[in-house]
């Protein structure tokens, strides 16, 4: 008779991460952002993408304008998706810090990590934590990093192990960049349109 | 830093600008055997996309400004989000490997990564096969191949096999041999590779446009030893390159620029091939150097010393087919029976006597001679002495009929020297000397007992164990003939084995217990009988151990 057991490192069992990435233009009226979900051996398994602009910047403070922006284009990735990724990652210096304690409350593990030669400022809300055999040394958890020994903790680690904290990151610059490749060809016409609802 | 939150009145305006915004859904499906498919199935491409054709797939763009060539953008996104390469390829990425890949096995699986037609030339020794399954591999994964072929010549299907094995082995693999009525059923069977030989390629691929190995155009074809197509009018090669494929590997160590007609039929075969296409013919002139530089990566064991380890093992496993199986089968049958008879008055050396006899068919078939050791000694011999490589090769057996001198009588086309302790002491010593001094003999076949201890042979960076004596510490004490100060190459050593015989089942037993043979590394003493216990001997042959044996020490 065979015996029921369970692999404790299955990956499908593991379910997939979100890298959520936020790309704004140097005038910070336009932004476009992806929501790359993988797998714990970095396969990629859904691809969200969307962009907005940010009319008339100079009537409003910038940082207002930029949290604003990217409350809405990441809440339309997050409606848009079907995966229910069971950590969804993003990088310090893309995304604000009131993203997740503020504008949008997660139902996952959500962190801010930052690059390994700059260290993010990080707020009272989020729970700071360093990996110790990862390039990335600083995530910023809201509302708290994956407990020791969880599902949620064993997929970090996968990802952690293998380099594959901050490389989906690349691979979504990418395909955001291949997304919206017409326009560098082609003007865009900026001009007040109704907005759509996604 | 602390930001207030913005009521909706205070909210700027933003404008979603127009398309794309969109969704790419990869789902891995549920493939042959229960394995996991490695294609991809687009679920959705976009909320404000182009209408949905019936079969939810996604219609092209027929706007009149875009050109009739572009890609489909989830085409491009299934292309550039797959996991690079690199990440795939890292000792610390998200696959395993087996064993280290070295920096010229990794740039040689980056060219076959990138070319749709690679001739991978590189020494024997180098890992061809483990470059070129690592690249199916990651190609598998990218899901940018489904489907695969790996032809193979007949004795080199077990090996293929266990590399396959390890080095790729979540790939469903179908072994296409063996009678007709099994190969139909074999080339059915849903994999992702089918390795098979030469010879059943040619018997497969018939003039039927529906017969199986000839009906679908392949992702990936691979040819190892590839100069097994190197005359052009012999069926096989004529077949293999009829076969349709979008890329072709091709794999030999031997150097193919002395003949023209010969490297001309092999790069005929290296080119993609779909269906309209016409088969390439080359010919057999100076152009194509041009072209043999172009299609061609060869690294000489020279050129990467720096990155070999000082000696490599490595175990070829051969299947035992005809008459020697039979031999074979019929003398373990026989002795088994024996052995039974004799009940309680067996012995460990009735036991022992049975494996020597076994062992001495491994190497020849006592009826006709045949030898699967032998096929494979012969062909690597031919690319070793063709790359400038010379060879030692021991056997624990001095005779004419299974041993050195048997050996020596097939290898006659390569002129070896013998060296068995049955010479003279003079005649011993002008056999070291000639192969020492003089660079036209090749090889040197040595009886294990008297070659395999106290010579200088460094001029042979190729060691072959015909028959293993399974003391770790007498086939090292051999190999360091060769691998020893003053050697300027990496040794590579071959240990041959017959797959499901009892050198493989001893093989296993010993593998288990490699701990004890660590142990007693420099114990040239230990022979089989005092290696297993009375037990593992007897069990071989599935026999219980007499009574009396039982309360004797092993």
């Amino acid at each position: 008779m065979p015996v029921p057991f369970q692999n404790v490192d299955d990956i499908e069992e593991l379910g997939p991460a979100g890298f959520l990435k936020v790309e704004r233009s140097a005038d910070g009226a336009m932004y476009r952002g992806a929501l790359f979900q993988i797998n714990g051996r970095g396969e990629p398994l859904e691809f969200t993408y969307n962009r907005l602009e940010v009319p008339r910047p100079l009537f409003w403070r910038r940082t207002d304008l930029r949290r604003h922006a990217e409350r809405r284009l990441i809440s339309s990735l997050l409606a848009m998706c079907k995966c229910e990724p069971r950590l969804l990652l993003c990088l310090a210096d893309e995304v604000g810090s009131a993203l997740f304690s503020q504008d949008l409350r997660m139902a996952v593990p959500a962190a801010r990590i930052g690059r390994p030669v700059s260290a993010a400022a990080r707020i009272n809300e989020e729970t700071g934590e360093i990996l110790e055999e990862s390039e990335p040394p600083n995530l910023s958890w809201i509302p708290g990093p994956p407990p020791e020994g969880s599902r949620d903790r064993r997929l970090l680690d996968r990802l952690s192990r293998y380099g594959l904290l901050l490389e989906p990151f690349d691979r979504a610059a990418i395909g955001l960049r291949e997304a919206y490749a017409s326009d560098s060809r082609k003007a865009t016409s900026v001009s007040s349109r109704s907005p759509r609802t996604v | 830093m602390s930001e207030q939150s913005l009521s909706a009145s205070d909210e700027p305006p933003v404008d979603w600008l127009g398309g794309p915004a969109g969704r790419l859904e990869l789902e891995p499906q549920e493939g042959p055997g229960g394995t996991v498919d490695l294609s991809w199935r687009l679920l959705r491409d976009g909320l404000e996309g182009p209408p949905r054709t019936a079969d939810d797939t996604p219609r092209e763009d027929l706007s009149p400004d875009r050109p009739s060539f572009q890609v489909p953008l989830w085409k491009r996104l299934l292309s550039l989000l797959k996991p690079p390469a690199e990440l795939l390829l890292a000792p610390q990425g998200p696959i395993e490997w087996p064993g280290v890949l070295f920096p010229f096995q990794v740039d040689g699986i980056r060219a076959l990564l990138s070319r749709d037609a690679l001739l991978l030339a590189d020494d024997m020794g180098l890992g061809k096969t483990v470059m070129a399954i690592a690249a199916l591999r990651i190609l598998a994964l990218q899901r940018q191949v489904e489907v695969s072929l790996i032809i193979v010549p007949a004795s080199l299907v077990g090996q293929w096999r266990g590399a396959l094995r390890a080095w790729a082995p979540e790939l469903h693999l179908s072994i296409v041999q063996g009678p007709a009525p099994e190969r139909a059923w074999q080339w059915a069977t849903p994999a992702h590779v089918y390795l098979t030989s030469y010879e059943t390629l040619r018997e497969d691929f018939t003039a039927n446009p529906q017969s199986p190995p000839r009906r679908r155009t392949w992702d990936v074809v691979v040819l190892d030893e590839a100069q097994k197509i190197k005359s052009r009018d012999a069926e096989v090669s004529r077949r293999c390159k009829q076969v349709f494929r979008r890329r072709t590997w091709a794999l030999t160590g031997t150097p193919l620029e002395n003949s023209l007609d010969e490297l001309a039929s092999v790069l005929e075969v290296v080119v993609p091939h779909l269906q309209g296409d016409a088969p390439r013919r080359l010919a057999p002139n100076h152009a194509l150097l041009d072209i043999h530089r172009t299609v061609q990566l060869r690294r000489r064991k020279a050129d990467v010393l720096p990155q070999l380890p000082p000696k490599q093992v490595n175990q070829v496993s051969l299947q035992v087919s005809g008459s020697q199986r039979e031999s074979y089968q019929r003398a373990e049958r026989d002795g088994v029976l024996q052995l039974r008879q004799r009940g309680q008055s067996a012995r460990i050396e009735n036991v022992l006597e049975l494996i020597v006899r076994l062992k001495q068919i491994c190497n020849f078939c006592p009826a006709t001679g045949q030898s699967a050791k032998l096929d494979d000694l012969v062909e690597r011999l031919e690319t070793l002495v063709a790359e400038g490589h010379r060879a030692l090769v021991f056997s624990q057996f001095t005779d004419d009929k299974h041993g050195a001198r048997a050996i020596a009588a097939q290898l006659a086309g390569v002129a070896p020297l013998l060296y068995t302790g049955d010479l003279s002491l003079a005649r011993r010593e002008e056999v070291i000397r000639m192969f020492k001094e003089d660079e036209r003999r090749k090889v040197l076949i040595l009886s294990l007992r008297a070659g395999g201890q106290g010579l200088n042979l460094q001029e042979a960076s190729y060691v072959f164990h015909f028959d293993r004596w399974w003391n770790p510490a007498v086939e090292r004490q051999a190999e360091d003939r060769s691998h020893r100060m003053g050697q300027e190459s990496p040794v590579t050593v071959y240990k041959y084995v017959c797959e499901d015989t009892i050198e493989q089942r001893i093989d296993a037993i010993l593998r288990s217990k490699q701990r004890l043979f660590d142990q007693v590394v420099d114990d040239v003493t230990i022979d089989l009988g005092s290696a297993l216990t009375h037990e593992e001997l007897f069990g071989l042959f599935s026999l219980p151990v007499p009574e009396k044996l039982r309360t004797e020490p092993a």
